[in-house]
């Protein structure tokens, strides 16, 4: 999941917080970063992305933003 | 805008404050201010002088120029106020976004794969339609044939996004003569 430019791509409920998901009462955005090698185009994975998440967001605008992408092996860095 | 905005209604609510403050002390007596002390029948005088000159017609030149430029810049702020905020991120499609850094890094890294650049930066513009405009600077030697680097620049940056499906409506390079002492590469 993606965390947003400045970490700000989360949600918080109670105690508990979830990164690269962001809940409002009309909207529902999405982080990811994609890995390379890409199995297909970019706008390829976030539509399918966005495809499977619409149907549980309970009527909310979904949105699927790709945050960065990253070659296997650098998620550390 | 919004950082402006955000001063002027700062400077706004910080002079009510104070105004606020001066009110209330000189309406209660306090400290010994009286409200009768205030030259308020002056100002008046002077606003009531002001607005007859204004009937007349008879305003001196720079009192005009003054409220002409007024009245240009409260136009200019609504106009710039009316104007929607520019997206911050590209758009792909109907409700897929890529942030800006993607594609940035994704042009400079392609661009910087040309043998003939020696360093580059990228500057990328989201659009309200999909795609994003992206200005890329590159720089190479002194004497190069810059004609043949920006055509062959262009269009292997074009190819390569387009292969990854990263979108991008317009695309201007600019090539910058550099010293190969200075760049980020010196040889490539």
């Amino acid at each position: 999941m993606g965390r947003g430019r400045f970490v700000e791509a989360a949600t918080y409920e109670g105690s508990e917080k979830v990164s690269g998901v962001v809940v409002t009462q009309e909207d529902l955005e999405i982080h990811i970063v994609a890995r390379y090698p890409l199995p297909s185009p970019i706008p390829e994975i976030a539509e399918n992305i966005r495809e499977r998440v619409a149907p549980e967001a309970g009527g909310r605008k979904t949105m699927v933003v790709v945050d960065d992408l990253e070659v296997a092996g650098d998620e550390g860095l | 805008m919004r950082v402006f905005n955000r001063v002027f209604m700062i400077l706004l609510f910080a002079g009510l404050f104070v105004l606020g403050v001066y009110t209330i002390v000189f309406a209660f007596d306090l400290f010994g201010y009286k409200l009768e002390s205030l030259p308020v029948t002056d100002l008046a005088k002077g606003f009531k002088d002001f607005v007859a000159t204004l009937e007349k017609g008879s305003l001196s030149v720079a009192t005009q120029a003054l409220l002409i430029l007024l009245a240009i810049l409260g136009l200019i702020w609504f106009v710039s106020e009316l104007r929607p905020s520019a997206p911050r991120r590209v758009r792909m499609g109907s409700g897929t976004y890529v942030s800006r850094g993607v594609i940035q890094d994704e042009v400079s890294a392609v661009a910087e794969e040309v043998p003939d650049v020696l360093g580059s930066s990228v500057n990328v513009k989201p659009r309200r339609s999909p795609g994003a405009q992206v200005g890329l600077e590159a720089r190479v030697r002194r004497g190069e044939d810059l004609g043949t680097i920006k055509s062959g620049l262009q269009s292997t940056v074009r190819e390569r996004l387009s292969e990854k499906g990263l979108p991008v409506s317009k695309l201007n390079v600019k090539l910058v003569e550099a010293d190969p002492r200075q760049t980020k590469t010196r040889v490539q």
